[in-house]
């Protein structure tokens, strides 16, 4: 079931961004909603999860992106595994935490792929600094609004169950 | 057990990327692995969907016009039709006279194929990702395979996974073109400049090279065949040592792209150029 829900997350993160590209052609420069989906996966705080979310949503990003293949692989992995080891040991279920949580994964991220980027290319090419202090922003403000979401939905789910199963113990 | 397992499983993927990528950098020829393959073929009909639904959106808001609009726009082509065939009937005549002298000096031209159209899915041509996925119909494209419009060269196919290709961009920063000036016939490598655009690498000082000229294919890399235009030279600087530092203007604007053509492969090798033409290496021998 998380698995299913995993995979239904990323495609409709694939296709938002097919669709943010459309309509505004440097949306790709400052959004990046598969690594949203990869940091709500690795919230749950299984490191195993994390892992592979990271890796195949990572495999997804460079089937989109042009340049080597495996680059955001590699970061996402690292993203998802480490997002999930400090949520399986800090409280991070709280909006302060997650934000700053989506925050740093974001410049995490691209801290890695910059430094792969240097490693790996004779003439790296280096992003501004103003387009990804805006995608740090953006992740974080995304991620705090869909996290907010989340909870309220699961709130609700939760008072829903309760009242059915009293209903069900009245009848 | 189980984050025993995760920690395991992340020092085995990254390790597995890591030399995954290592041997990309230096041989092509491991661009477009079947992990990579198998990516875009999952990845490919969802690009598609959200393709479709656009046009489909679009086409609704485009198919409400007015008579005079389209009265109008009727008129407008007619006149285009009208310069097109004259130019048509020019290239005949010049196409005529290039092949009988080439019959005469024993000059056999590459093979030029049949194009075929592919539908752009997905283009990124602002961010650094610099990439266009297209859905070919019928047969599969072919890596290295070279992509173009009317106006001028796209790219090269760099991963084909049917019905989907990837394409790597003449803008993309690792992507490089043999070109030369058409009116000097100087030659050189136009490569990605990192912000969108084109620059002329190799082209010596002592070649002159002005603001406005035409910027085409050589033919001299065996992948694009010569003479698709690149785009026009927007400025030229000084440089730093031994070459001109230009700028190009792509011919081709990626943000308009719904469609694209694919050249058959070259089918024999291309013509070395002539001694005179030849481009110094970057330490500025022959």
């Amino acid at each position: 079931m998380a698995f299913l829900k995993y995979l239904v997350a990323l495609i409709a993160a694939v296709a938002v961004e097919a669709v943010a590209t459309r309509l505004a052609p440097g949306a790709p420069r400052v959004l990046d909603l598969v690594l949203l989906v990869v940091v709500f996966n690795a919230l749950e705080g299984d490191p195993l999860g994390g892992t592979l979310g990271g890796f195949a949503a990572g495999l997804v990003h460079d089937t989109m992106a042009g340049g080597l293949f495996g680059l955001h692989g590699f970061a996402n992995t690292v993203v998802g595994y480490l997002v999930s080891v400090v949520a399986q040991r800090f409280m991070v279920q709280q909006p302060l935490p997650a934000v700053l949580v989506f925050a740093i994964a974001a410049a995490l991220q691209e801290a890695i792929l910059t430094t792969l980027a240097l490693v790996l290319f004779a003439e790296p090419e280096i992003q501004p600094l103003v387009p990804l202090l805006l995608k740090v922003a953006i992740s974080a403000v995304l991620g705090l609004s869909l996290f907010l979401l989340r909870r309220r939905f699961r709130r609700q789910q939760e008072r829903w169950r309760s009242s059915r199963g009293s209903r069900l113990r009245l009848s | 057990m189980r984050d025993r397992l995760a920690h395991w499983l992340v020092v085995l993927l990254l390790l597995g990327q890591l030399a995954g990528l290592a041997i990309q950098v230096p041989d092509e020829a491991w661009r477009g692995s079947l992990l990579e393959q198998a990516t875009l073929r999952a990845v490919g009909p969802v690009l598609h969907g959200v393709a479709t639904v656009t046009a489909t959106i679009a086409g609704v808001g485009s198919s409400v016009r007015t008579v005079s609009s389209l009265e109008r726009e009727n008129a407008a082509l007619k006149v285009r039709v009208e310069l097109l065939e004259q130019r048509l009937l020019k290239l005949q005549g010049v196409a005529g006279e290039a092949e009988r002298l080439a019959r005469a000096v024993g000059y056999e031209s590459p093979a030029g194929g049949p194009l075929r159209v592919a539908d752009v899915v997905y283009v990124d041509h602002v961010s650094w990702l610099r990439t266009l996925v297209l859905w070919v119909d019928g047969h599969a494209a072919i890596r290295d395979q070279a992509v173009v419009v009317p106006e001028g060269l796209v790219g090269r196919v760099v991963t084909s996974a049917p019905p989907y290709a990837k394409v790597q961009l003449v803008t993309d920063r690792a992507a490089a073109v043999g070109a030369m000036i058409e009116r000097t016939r100087r030659q050189g490598i136009v490569r990605g400049s990192g912000d969108g655009g084109l620059e002329l690498a190799f082209l010596p000082k002592q070649a002159p090279v002005a603001v406005g000229d035409r910027v085409v294919t050589s033919g001299v890399d065996g992948v694009y065949p010569r003479g698709i235009p690149i785009g026009v030279v927007r400025t030229v600087g000084p440089g730093d040592g031994l070459f001109h530092d230009i700028e190009i203007a792509p011919a081709v604007d990626f943000g308009t792209l719904d469609h694209v053509y694919l050249l058959a492969p070259l089918a024999t090798p291309p013509t070395p150029p002539p001694a005179e033409f030849a481009t110094p290496a970057p330490d500025g021998s022959h």
